[in-house]
């Protein structure tokens, strides 16, 4: 194994973080809060930085960077290494993971100060790094497919890290499970891949189906699976439910998995394979159609939560479908930077939520926070940033990602172009409310809590202030010609996604443009009319008065109620049905039949045992008269 | 041994001398690496089984070790015999003291009608398969019970499929296959743990390996034809025993039905007939009789806290026992298959080659995957997770730790470097499938 200095190096970024995790199992307890927190940031921000160390050996010509460490599986037919391909679209999601999860490490030094479990988290959250950092630069799909439930794995023990409260179990295990389901999708569609075109190497991949001749049918059926796959990780209807119970674990946790990467892998899985997905329209199609209306129906039911990180936990199912929206129309770029800007504003408004639910000593529901601009300022400012970026206004970075979207989706048909604006207002409204009812009002929190109010420390507003300047610049690394950008990103990762024409002209452009930022800013006037001027609070829900339908979105459209009763009740009836009655009526049968059929034979024999010498004598001649006859027969 | 076979993989002949010339049987043994590989799980199961039985404190500590070591050499003698009746011999014999450990120190009331149950039914099975290799033995000129030489015969048909239905029942409950394992949840339950640990990790194995050393050379039309019935019972039963393991509240009686489940999956394996599958299986093999004994393992030092099996009498072990905790959790994440441990590659590989062989079966196998893990999970939590009820436990000891470690040890070092068990089965591998199976 003869490395060069950047295979040397990129193979170092993901053993840091694991080297921080084996560390944690050697001397974890002898270490003390402070020097664990700081040893297990170094490890990532280390890593961080030899990834920008590569990131500048790349340009968007050169070719990957392959790194092959041993034979993983191995057998005859198989052979599956263990093995990195360093590209531009994989550099770019390690920058993002090591980058982002550095803030959020330092963050949590501040946030998880005096956890008992302090180390412990540090030590699962450099796990996620290395498996998340195994998902996007593995070169095969079986790898890749060994990070995906790595990070799945993580994830779980986060969710449920509090773990002596069983509603964190319970969530733990669900998410578990149902991401579970999805794997199993990703799963058969890999081995369908694998039975059509014999490897599961990205590059072989891509040579022997552009060398193939395969109906498209198959092609179909093998990226719907994969699709089912991404649906279970990065949350889509029909798989989503984990992730608002998610919420459970601690904040940054929520920022880092379930906000930034791991929910983001869906989308790496899509763009990734997009030489397998541009073959299948009609999958194509279903992705559209699947991503917006995901992107609706989570953003209709974000707009009665009243659990700050449920708002923002349905936000980002919301947003995610947004940009399975782009993929299904073929806009992979455009997707893969919205999944970018997405990263650095939606971990700023989760670390910002963190920030407020640190500064109230644990309060989560918005109806009991109020005027916390006059008590944090910073958080305030920083929380601010965020929710102008999402809900894309000029010239934060969620402007450029989300008109880019907007205008590739005009060009397939204004239709689309209009139902996802509406999902974009939804994200204004449920934004501001949130907004509005936290920072602005009336404080409707007891005295005792008003008192206790502070500011966090600065290990937690560093990240933040970080993450908000990303969140109003980062738009620029992809910005449209019409807005004096040069579209650096789109380019950037060409060799792996092919650049889309996009040809509006400018004038409907920018009418395009007006019109929707016209819209954004008339919804955001109704939202400050109705949470700040008359200065409503979301009612508790015993006496809510509305009508049915609102009830219907307070209970979340009572989705999970009807897995819960449905597939888990049947599949419950069924086991008890095998254990209670098919165990004993058949299988015992089974089993006790060969016994009473010993007895039943030897009963019989047994008869013939019946102690007369004449009958012995009889049998006896019987005997040897047939041996006699048999002897003859052969002779003759 | 393992090491002089990477230098040098050909077939190791022990001994070959004439054993019952009237009958034309011989003492022959011999192995090669898949051989190889059963015996390194043997010894690594007989070991973990005698450590609990140190601690297990039993009466007539004495004559269960012997038993013990008496089932080590039969068991042993299974994986090396050449020959048929010879192998049929150890196979009979290793029944006989596992009888006796189960029904003289089992821990359950009813320990009479189960080992009775559990005996006869085996027996009923072997009996069977004792007809098959008479008739075997008896087809060529002169009665000669060498593998080699069965291997060349020509059968036809109809006598293959028969004999297949002969063996198949055996090997079917001796694995356990679904529907023929009625006498095997209240046998793990009721054995003393040490016996179950290897009922589980390495008789049942015995099963599998012998369909892979007999049944596929010996029957190679029967396997092509009939094969896939016999998948279908067994994925049928990962689905079935899957299912079950969730309402059970016995943490025994659970694993037991879990460690059904993987053994449906591995002998689904053998059937695709080829490599991948094969390789699968061989892997599995060795991961299964690695965390099988690590679940039985934690159900007994469970046991060790407070004499229970049930699940409703724990909770909370993870604020006391967070190494056992911590233990339990990587021996779980390697029955559930999770990347980077022991049982995912070879689940992957069995699930590939299924799926290309017959997607119903690869379904029923896979959702062994989603129910693995709902079941496995609820259990952790109910057991190791929420608040410390009513237990004053110190963590396992320094012995204990060892063990376990090793067993962690053992499952993530197997997930990220499976080659040193490929590399030790392909030769064998390779013979049965160019064979038998590819022109």
């Amino acid at each position: 194994m003869n490395l060069n200095s950047a295979q040397l190096i990129a193979m170092m970024v993901p053993t840091l973080p694991l080297i921080g995790f084996a560390g944690y199992l050697l001397y974890g307890q002898y270490l003390k809060e402070k020097s664990a927190g700081l040893l297990a940031s170094l490890w990532i921000i280390l890593s961080f930085f030899l990834t920008l160390i590569l990131f500048f050996q790349l340009n968007e010509s050169s070719p990957a960077i392959n790194v092959h460490l041993f034979d993983w599986i191995n057998t005859d037919d198989l052979n599956i290494p263990f093995e990195f391909r360093i590209d531009q679209l994989s550099i770019i999601m390690m920058l993002l993971i090591t980058g982002v999860g550095s803030l959020i490490h330092i963050y949590s030094t501040g946030y998880m100060h005096g956890d008992e479990g302090f180390s412990r988290f540090f030590a699962y959250l450099n796990l996620f790094i290395f498996f998340m950092l195994i998902l996007v630069m593995a070169n095969n799909f079986v790898l890749m497919f060994a990070g995906w439930e790595g990070v799945g794995l993580c994830s779980y023990l986060l969710i449920g890290f509090w773990y002596k409260d069983h509603e964190n179990n319970k969530a733990a295990n669900k998410a578990f499970i149902i991401n579970r389901i999805g794997d199993l999708f990703l799963l058969f569609g890999l081995f369908l891949l694998y039975k059509q075109f014999g490897t599961f190497i990205f590059s072989d991949l891509e040579q022997n189906i552009a060398g193939s001749m395969s109906s498209p049918e198959i092609l179909t059926f093998i990226t719907l699976l994969l699709f089912i796959g991404a649906t279970g990780k990065s949350a889509q209807i029909p798989l989503y439910t984990w992730l608002p119970d998610a919420m459970a674990g601690p904040t940054p946790v929520s920022a880092l998995i379930h906000a930034a990467t791991m929910v983001t892998a869906g989308i790496y899985l899509i763009v990734r394979s997009n030489f397998l997905f541009a073959l299948a329209p009609l999958t194509n199609e279903i992705i559209t159609f699947v991503g917006l209306t995901t992107s609706i129906f989570a953003g209709v039911i974000a707009t009665k939560q009243n659990d700050i990180k449920k708002i923002l936990a349905y936000s980002t199912i919301s947003q995610l479908g947004l940009m399975f929206f782009a993929l299904g129309l073929g806009a992979y770029g455009a997707a893969f930077f919205h999944l970018l800007t997405h990263a650095f504003f939606k971990a700023l408004l989760f670390l910002g939520a963190g920030s407020v639910i640190h500064g109230l000593h644990g309060e989560q529901d918005i109806r009991n926070m109020g005027n916390l601009k006059k008590y944090m300022h910073y958080t305030h400012l920083l929380f601010l940033i965020g929710v102008l970026a999402i809900i894309a206004l000029p010239p934060f970075s969620g402007f450029y990602s989300k008109d880019n979207i907007l205008s590739l989706a005009y060009i397939q048909s204004p239709i689309w172009w209009i139902a996802a604006l509406f999902a974009g207002l939804l994200t204004v409204f449920y934004m501001l409310r949130l907004y509005f009812v936290v920072f602005w009002g009336k404080e409707r929190m007891s005295q005792d809590t008003i008192n206790k109010i502070h500011e966090s420390p600065w290990s937690m507003l560093l990240p933040l202030l970080i993450l908000g300047i990303l969140s109003v610049f980062g738009g620029w690394i992809n910005a449209p010609e019409l807005l004096l950008g040069n579209k650096w990103l789109e380019h950037f990762i060409s060799p792996i996604v092919s650049i889309h024409p996009s040809h509006l002209p400018h004038s409907t452009e920018w009418i395009l443009m007006a019109v929707s930022m016209g819209s954004i800013l008339l919804v955001a006037f109704m939202t400050y009319q109705k949470y700040v001027s008359k200065a409503h609070v979301p009612l508790i829900e015993s006496n809510a008065k509305d009508g049915s339908f609102v009830n219907l979105i307070r209970n979340k459209f009572y989705v999970d109620e009807l897995y819960e009763s449905v597939i888990g009740k049947s599949f419950l009836k069924l086991s008890q049905f095998f254990n209670s009655i098919f165990e004993n009526q058949v299988v015992r049968r089974i089993t006790d039949g060969t016994g009473q059929l010993s007895l039943y034979v030897s009963e019989n024999i047994r008869k013939t045992q019946n102690g007369f010498i004449s009958y012995y004598l009889f049998a006896m001649a019987l005997g040897v008269l047939g041996i006699l006859t048999i002897f003859i027969f052969f002779a003759l | 041994m393992i090491a002089m076979y990477y230098q040098n993989p050909i077939t190791i002949t022990g001994i070959d001398l004439p054993w019952i010339p009237s009958m034309g049987t011989r003492f022959h043994l011999s192995s090669d690496g898949v051989s190889l590989l059963m015996a390194l799980i043997t010894n690594v199961v007989v070991m973990v089984s005698m450590y609990v039985t140190l601690s297990e404190n039993k009466a007539g500590q004495r004559q269960f070790y012997a038993l013990l070591l008496l089932m080590q050499t039969f068991i042993l003698g299974v994986f090396v015999a050449e020959d048929m009746f010879l192998y049929y011999i150890f196979w009979e014999l290793s029944l006989i003291p596992a009888y006796f450990l189960v029904l003289l120190w089992g821990e359950s009331p009813k320990i009479k009608p189960i080992t009775l149950r559990f005996f006869l039914f085996t027996l009923f099975g072997s009996l069977l398969m004792l007809i098959a290799i008479i008739t075997l033995g008896n087809m060529g000129e002169v009665g000669n019970y060498d593998l080699s030489i069965i291997e060349g015969l020509e059968i036809g048909i109809p006598t293959q499929l028969l004999l297949f239905v002969a063996f198949m029942v055996a090997f079917g409950i001796k694995s356990p296959i679904f529907p023929l394992h009625g006498w095997q949840a209240d046998t793990y339950e009721a054995a003393p743990t040490s016996v179950t640990i290897i009922l589980s990790g390495v008789m049942s194995k015995m099963a599998i390996y012998s369909i892979y050393k007999f049944v596929l050379p010996i029957l190679p039309d029967a396997v092509n034809q009939y094969g896939s019935y016999v998948v279908l019972a067994a994925t049928f039963g990962v689905f079935y025993a899957s299912l079950l393991a969730m309402v059970q509240t016995n943490i025994k009686r659970m694993f037991a039905y879990v460690s059904m489940a993987h053994m449906g999956i591995i002998a689904a394996g053998l059937f695709p007939l080829n490599s991948n599958g094969l390789h699968g299986v061989m892997l599995q093999i060795a991961a299964h009789a690695v965390n099988t004994c690590g679940l039985f393992l934690v159900a007994h030092s469970l046991y060790k806290l407070n004499g229970s099996y049930d699940m409703a009498s724990f909770g909370g072990l993870r604020q006391k026992m967070p190494l056992f905790a911590g233990a339990f959790l990587v021996i779980l994440f390697g029955a559930i298959g999770v990347p980077f441990t022991n049982g995912f590659i070879g689940e992957f590989l069995i699930l590939n080659s299924l799926y290309s062989y017959d997607v119903l079966s690869a379904i029923l196998a896979g959702s062994g995957v989603i129910l693995g893990a709902v079941y496995m999970l609820n259990l952790y939590k109910r057991v190791i997770l929420g608040t410390d009820n009513k237990t004053n436990y110190l963590d396992i000891n320094d012995v204990d730790k060892f063990l376990y470690l090793s067993l962690v040890f053992v499952i993530i070092i197997t997930g990220v470097y499976s080659s040193w068990i490929t590399k030790l089965c392909d030769a064998s591998i390779q013979t049965i499938l160019h064979s038998n199976y590819i022109q």
